[in-house]
């Protein structure tokens, strides 16, 4: 095994032969060399090829080869199979014999991967715990604006949600109920604070996820949902100049506005018709508030009123029929993105000094016409080894600026609204308030009430900054050769400004100025909004000091090598925000009017009290850190690791007692390398090793307190009194305790001979212990919900990555699986919910109802008793019998009687990539699998189609007359409006399906030069995202995972240049 | 190096305590100092000024038509409306919003008691808010025993007369159970009678509670109770500190609502929870009212929209789509007219009926009640009763409370889709059951209806 710096110092030199790429042609002189393994084996039958031509030989039996060569600086590149190619720069004439020694592949690949906690770098052979490595190649594979999204697919352990719950992402399924469940963020040691958005893919250099409490525990109090380490790149001592430049455009479809199945528009109106006949909207065509009526619903009133002819109707309501809002929206406000990302950097250094700059800039745009965004990166790292390498200053400073800019907002329309007439013209459309009140006024003192969605396109100026930069510097001292000091500090600040400025001719500015028009006791007309733009502005500015203070000790006698760690940390953030709103705001002139935001004005349209919208107000938010960390791992005769961390975390929460501010946490972990015993024999599999690790990481919840705690509200939201108030926040909770996530790890690492195969197996337990878990109250309490340590939950599962080269010859082949497993079950939670929450949630909201024995995220159902063979009536179960008694089946289910369908996440996912390269060109492509997750889809609710949505194309299938509940399930129209009828259908167990499905995710294609005078890579590459389905276990025609908007297809091709 | 090392680490560990004692967000606070117990008690937008609403669906101020009835967005509406057996699905909103004005003032009251006060000023501005406290408790109370428990006076149903739960501290953990119903009314006037001790005679903010609205609750209270001389006693102390009118004459109708909150009838400021029945215009007053009106009476005009298919009433003392449950001169006129003529003082009592009534018709058009007397003058001040206090939750316990005398009872019939329904005097249906949550939380007993 090698030791640290050996890893160090072979990087460097690969590096540095790379970096020589000068060829000088003169008269030829004959060069002899030698191949050997490490073993100082002769290799046989190896290539030598001279770089950037074809000439080359084979060495012999001896591994000795013989070349003739000009004088010069020249690359031999040699390779054999199942060994690292090396290469190697001599300068010829060269007087004895070169010798060159080869790895083996599959050693030398485990070696060389580091594995950053953010506290150390260790070897990963060297650890206990469960990491999982991204490397650059991996990273760069994907082409995106955001760092997070190419991790996707690619890191066992690592899950993207895609049903809500308020975690986009888990490592190893939630561990969490209701606290954060989002995994901590480190970037280059140090948690960010910042928005991920701002971090330059271009700029890291690897990621690791630290899976298991071994692994994570370092991190105590905040890595019970796991931590992704982020490492940016460094210079290199001892490199030339490295410049490299990456650009690409990638292009993605605009929105398909005609996924989700939807009815025919003809029907809806004839829905619409129906319902005017029967009186249904009778009470919104009287509405004080001059409530909006569809225009077909006008038309009818026109027919109804005598005002237009039968004639005049029918061919006035065949034009409305042709017409779909979402294809007016697709022709005038959406449009393909376009995402351009450009970054270039320079790195290099000397022994003593080494550094990295880079710029990136990103233009974006968006999906809807006038809205674009662009971020600007710069990043500088330099390092200087001081006092003979005793004292090493590393000062980084990483700038990010990303602007949005809205000027188009969607509007929010009827199902058949025309934008423009055949001519191009731009159509006002029905907005606000009833076409009957605004034609009917007449009044010139009032702005123009009419909406035109056309002419607003562009008309916005919302304008979002955000402002990231962060600095560090770091200062390690070598006190001895085993031990050193390294000092750390971090400042992080964030600026985000939102200006959105409204401009008076808006519709929403327009709008809001006539509802607040005042009619005076003389008749006259005044405004209480004046005349003018609608400016808000809102300002976020937080920011961060971390300082760490670390002792490192490493020292190796014999067989036995120990390191250790230890320091203290603290952390000090705060963010304040304060929002701001001007009425007649004149951007010409930059002045605004004051407004009354204390009278109750009489609004004009339907005269209640209202006051004038306020936007103002301010909030603050502190938190503080004091840690204290140790970690130490024992090594016996490269063999047998043990390794043990503890971490104490005491946090500035609020409203509790002294002691309960700090939890200490611990782990620990045991690991063999088996290949390594004498009595190891296993030929195929050189390289074996067994791990298994325990211990606790944690995770806080600042909003339970063990004292009342109150907020203060300003008082303009008090709509009477306008005096400021306070609302308790939480009831006091004297037994609170932190969460904590336990858990067991067990890994094996393999690789067999050549590296042909490889890759580690995980099997997991996950118990959260003291969970906040919220349990409804009894009201009279004065609470209805009290949030506690009530849940425990149990999660098992199964990491696997296994990697293959299955053909090593020209052509090369490269396959790799990933497969995770996750089995979660809440274990314990004190109350259960009631029949609607479980039905409701369904993994599609925030709240989550915890059930005991069932997975987190459920979808449950009713049983289906068919379609009343009478009226078409959906059916539930009662007492064994089909019954339409929806009150009686509603009071009778109880959590245990309705179905449970299944988890609502997958418990299966993962990945198969492959790889095919031919020369400098090479295809790869990812498959995805999702299985073992349902959901339910969605059908015709009369409900809400009866107030104005187009519904679900089901409508067309549904019950019209007896006989049809033998061929369909779709529930007949009911007469008005029954929510209980809805739900029974909604929740049945008829719309619950399976969401397996597998997917051609991406494809990646490539071509890098061989060798190009002046460069030292030039790649082209292409990338297609979002291909489609293989394989669904559904009939319908969605994608199960995204069943309101299918991922959008996507097509990138950029230029990596390195000189 | 070293000398550094130790010295931060020295100046981090000593300076940790008070590095940890900065509060996490500006916003939240513990409740401790006198302005932060006021401002929980002026948290209308948690409810603090709000009461329940049940009782108004299913009183008899209100119709609508079957289109009315399938477009009430919340099934509590329907059920209701036709005096279902089961009202709720698992919370209510009648029920919950009173207790957390509960849990409000006895944390407040809780927090009173731990405070020490600096000075006099501080000492005095203490009992004004204990007095606070106690009205809102006490105001909570109330409400909730018109639409959870019965009628003290109600014989027809023999099971034990249940009061409510009675909360007195904030622990939300203590373990509760029903008190009885006589300890029930006894708890809410002691809490009254306290806060009369404390409160300054008149408000600052309408919403806020005040001498003068301390005694026109217990005038509220004792008249439900039927001791119509305590009753009046309450009456006449809340209108020996005001007792101005509004002149129906001066509101102008040219609005959608009639009045605006510059009303100096309004002692106390509270409405009742939204409905979705509260905005929809198929939401009707019963017509029977509307034709009570006598010609020149300027209520016909001021409370009501007549649109043809239906009257909306529009005549909220909240001067918007709110229906006004606060406290007000012309109930507390109201109570001690009624007082009055029960008690014998009949010229009395026609005397205060012609107060109100006269600022109620258009100038001119009204000569006063005379030579009314006996049965009929009772019968005579109930109508005005009727006729002035629709919408303000008060005719819920106006029925509960007459059903109890023999000759006052009011049957009560709905049809909802060609079925007719019956709501019979002294029925447990006027006691409405408890949210399951609690029943399913608490234990407590359910009410049988």
């Amino acid at each position: 095994m090698y030791s640290k710096q050996f890893i160090k110092y072979s990087l460097i030199c690969i590096l540095l032969f790379l970096s020589i790429q000068q060829l000088k042609a003169q008269s030829t002189y004959s060069v002899t060399g030698k191949v050997n393994t490490e073993n100082q084996e002769a290799v046989p039958g190896a290539m030598v090829i001279l770089k950037g031509s074809s000439r080359g030989v084979v060495t012999d039996e001896e591994g000795v080869f013989e070349l003739n060569l000009p004088s010069g600086d020249i690359v031999l590149r040699v390779s054999y199979l199942g060994y690292a190619t090396v290469e190697k720069t001599i300068s010829v004439p060269i007087s004895e014999p070169i010798q060159i020694y080869l790895k083996e592949e599959g050693f030398s690949m485990e070696a060389f991967e580091i594995v950053s906690t953010g506290y150390e770098e260790l070897p990963k052979e060297r650890a206990t715990g469960s990491f999982a490595q991204v490397d650059n190649e991996l990273l760069n594979r994907r082409i995106s604006t955001n760092l997070l999204d190419r991790l996707e697919d690619v890191t066992p352990g690592l899950v993207f949600n895609r049903t809500g719950g308020g975690d986009p992402i888990s490592i190893r399924g939630r561990s969490t109920i209701s606290a954060n469940a989002n995994p901590l963020i480190v970037i280059d040691n140090f948690p960010y604070d910042g928005p991920l958005e701002s971090i330059n893919p271009n700029d890291v250099e690897s990621i690791t996820v630290l899976r298991d409490a071994a692994a994570a525990s370092i991190w105590g109090a905040r890595a019970g949902n796991g931590v992704i380490v982020i490492t940016t790149k460094k210079g290199q001592a001892a490199t030339k100049p490295k410049f490299s430049f990456n650009t690409n455009t990638n292009f993605i479809e605009a929105p398909d506005l005609f996924y989700a199945p939807r009815m025919e528009i003809s029907d809806f109106i004839g829905v619409e018709r129906t319902l005017f006949d029967r009186g249904f909207y009778q009470s919104r065509e009287v509405s004080i508030d001059r409530q909006t009526l569809s225009p077909g619903v006008e038309l009818m009133i026109q027919l109804r009123d005598g005002i237009i002819s039968q004639g005049e109707y029918d061919e006035r309501l065949a034009a409305l029929q042709s017409i779909d809002t979402r294809s007016e929206l697709n022709r005038h406000f959406y449009q393909p993105q376009i995402n351009q990302q450009h970054s270039a950097s320079l790195s290099g250094g000397t022994a003593t000094h080494q550094y990295v700059v880079s710029l990136g800039y990103d233009q974006n745009r968006a999906s809807i016409v006038g809205n674009k965004n662009d971020r600007i990166t710069l990043s500088t790292q330099n390092t200087w080894n001081l006092a003979n390498d005793r004292l090493t200053l590393n000062l980084g400073v990483y700038y990010a600026q990303r602007n949005n800019v809205e000027t188009t907002k969607l509007p929010d329309l009827f199902p058949y609204d025309r934008l423009a007439d055949e001519a191009g013209n731009a159509l006002p459309v029905i907005q606000g308030l009833s076409k009957r009140y605004i034609q009917g006024l007449d009044n010139p003192f009032l702005l123009d009430w009419t909406f035109v969605p056309i002419e607003e396109i562009g008309m916005r100026n919302d304008r979002q900054q955000n402002t990231d930069l962060r600095a560090n510097m770091a200062l390690q001292y070598k006190v001895s050769k085993d031990l050193k000091l390294d000092l750390q500090y971090q400042y992080w600040q964030n600026a985000a400004n939102n200006k959105e400025i409204v401009s008076q001719e808006t519709f929403e500015v327009r709008d809001l100025i006539n509802r607040f028009t005042q009619v005076e006791p003389d008749g006259q007309l005044s405004r209480a909004i004046p005349i003018g733009a609608i400016y808000n502005k809102s300002d976020i500015f937080a920011k961060s000091h971390t300082v760490r203070a670390q002792l490192t000790y490493n020292k190796k006698i014999g067989k036995h090598q120990v390191s250790a760690l230890g320091g203290g940390e603290l952390k000090d953030w705060t963010s304040n925000t304060d929002r701001i709103r001007y009425y007649g705001y004149s951007e010409r002139f930059a002045n605004s009017e004051n407004v009354d935001y204390f009278t109750r004005f009489r609004t004009f349209h339907n005269n209640r009290l209202a006051n004038i919208p306020y936007g103002g107000g301010h909030s603050g938010s502190i938190d503080r850190f004091v840690s204290a960390f140790a970690n130490a791992s024992y090594t016996y005769d490269k063999k047998y690791i043990f390794s043990a961390s503890a971490r104490n975390d005491a946090s500035n929460l609020f409203g509790v007692r002294a002691n309960q501010r700090a939890v200490p946490l611990w782990s620990t972990g045991l690991a063999w390398i088996l290949s390594e015993e004498g009595f190891y024999s296993w030929v195929a599999v050189p390289y074996l090793k067994l791990r298994g690790t325990y211990g606790f990481s944690g995770n806080i919840d600042r909003t339970v307190t063990a004292f009342t705690t109150a907020s203060a509200m300003q008082g303009n939201f008090n709509p009477v009194s306008r005096l400021p108030y306070a609302q308790v926040l939480n009831p006091p909770n004297e037994n609170l305790r932190w969460e904590q996530i336990q858990m067991t790890n067990f890994g094996l690492d393999f690789e067999s001979k050549s590296g042909r195969l490889s890759g580690s197996f995980e099997y997991y337990i996950k118990n959260g212990v003291d969970l906040f878990g919220t349990i409804p109250m009894a009201p009279s309490s004065g609470v209805l919900t009290y949030r506690g340590n009530f849940a425990s939950s149990k999660t098992q599962g199964l990491d696997m990555i296994i990697r293959g080269k299955i053909v090593q010859r020209a052509i090369r082949w490269d396959a790799s699986l990933i497969y995770n497993h996750v089995r979660d079950r809440v274990t314990g939670y004190e109350t259960q919910a009631s029949v609607s929450n479980y039905l409701a949630f369904a993994g599609g909201s925030d709240l989550i109802f915890p059930f005991e024995g069932r997975p987190l995220f459920s979808v449950y159902s009713y049983p289906w008793g068919g379609l009343n063979p009478d009226n078409g009536n959906p059916m539930g179960m009662l007492d064994g019998e089909p019954s339409d008694n929806y009150t009686a089946i509603f009071n009778e289910a109880t959590p245990e009687s309705i179905i449970f369908n299944g988890s609502a996440r997958p418990t299966s996912v993962g990945t198969v990539s492959n790889n095919f390269s031919y020369k400098g060109f090479s295809l790869s492509a990812n498959i995805t699998y999702r299985f073992g997750h349902v959901f339910r889809r969605s059908s015709i609710l009369y409900n809400s189609l009866f107030n104005g949505d187009l519904g679900h194309e089901d409508f067309g299938n549904r019950w019209r007359n007896p006989g049809d509940e033998l061929s369909t399930q779709v529930p007949s129209m009911p007469l008005g409006l029954n929510a209980n009828r809805d739900n029974m259908y909604r929740y049945s167990e008829i719309l619950v399906e399976r969401g397996d499905h597998i997917r051609l995710q991406d494809v990646r294609v490539s071509y890098l030069f061989d060798e190009i005078k002046g460069f030292n890579r030039l790649e082209l590459y292409a990338f297609v995202n979002n291909l489609g389905l293989l394989w669904k276990h559904t009939d319908l025609p969605i994608d199960p995972d995204f069943r309101t908007m299918r991922p959008l297809k996507s097509f990138a091709f950029g230029v990596r240049i390195d000189l | 190096m070293k000398k550094l090392t130790y010295i931060t680490i020295v100046v981090i560990l000593s300076s940790c305590a008070d590095f940890l004692d900065e509060r996490p967000n500006k916003n939240i606070v513990i409740p401790e100092t006198l302005d932060e117990l006021q401002a929980l008690l002026d948290a209308s937008p948690r409810g603090m000024n709000e009461s329940p609403g049940v009782h108004q669906i299913s009183s008899d101020d209100f119709v609508t038509t079957d289109n009315g009835f399938t477009g009430f967005r919340n099934i509590i509406e329907q059920n209701a409306y036709i005096w279902s057996e089961e009202i709720f699905e698992n919370l209510g909103l009648d029920w919950s919003t009173p207790y957390l004005q509960i849990f409000y003032a006895n944390i407040v009251l809780e927090g009173l008691n731990n405070y020490n006060s600096i000075n006099q000023d501080e000492e005095e501005r203490k009992k004004v808010i204990e007095g606070r406290a106690l009205f809102y408790r006490a105001f909570a109370y109330y409400n909730l025993a018109i639409c959870f428990t019965d009628h003290p006076d109600n014989n027809l149903n023999n099971t034990t007369k249940l009061g409510l739960p009675l909360k007195l501290s904030p622990d939300i953990n203590e373990p509760i159970a029903r008190a009885e119903l006589s300890e029930t009314f006894e708890r809410i006037i002691e809490d009254l009678e306290g806060a009369v001790l404390y409160l300054p005679e008149n408000y600052d903010f309408m919403t806020r509670p005040s001498k003068r609205a301390a005694y026109a609750m217990l005038s509220r209270v004792h008249l439900y109770l039927k001791n119509y001389q305590r009753s009046l006693e309450f009456a006449d102390l809340a209108l020996g500190i005001d007792d101005e009118l509004l002149d129906y004459n001066n509101v102008q109708t040219s609005s959608l609502f009639s009045f605006n909150l510059e009303n100096p009838e309004i002692i106390f400021f509270n409405q009742m929870l939204a409905y979705s029945w509260n905005s929809s215009t198929l939401s009707f007053v019963n017509p029977e009212i509307y034709e009570m009106y006598a010609d020149g009476d300027l209520r016909k005009e001021v409370f009501f929209r007549n649109r043809g298919f239906g009257i909306n009433f529009l005549g909220n003392y909240t001067g918007g789509i709110f229906f006004f449950t606060g406290l007000a001169n012309n109930e507390v006129m109201l109570n001690r007219a009624e007082c009055l003529v029960r008690l014998g003082e009949e010229i009395q009592g026609i005397e205060q009926l012609n107060t109100l009534l006269a600022k109620r018709y258009r100038v001119g058009s009204f000569d006063g009640i005379e030579n009314q007397q006996g049965e009929s003058l009772l019968q005579l001040v109930l109508k005005e009763r009727r006729k002035e206090l629709l919408f303000r939750g008060i005719r819920w316990a106006d029925l509960k409370r007459l059903n109890t005398e023999p000759g006052l009872e009011q049957t009560l019939r709905r049809v909802v889709f060609g079925t007719e329904y019956v709501l019979e005097p002294n029925s447990p249906r006027y006691v409405f059951p408890i949210p399951p949550q609690e029943i399913n939380q608490s234990g407590i007993q359910q009410n049988q209806r």
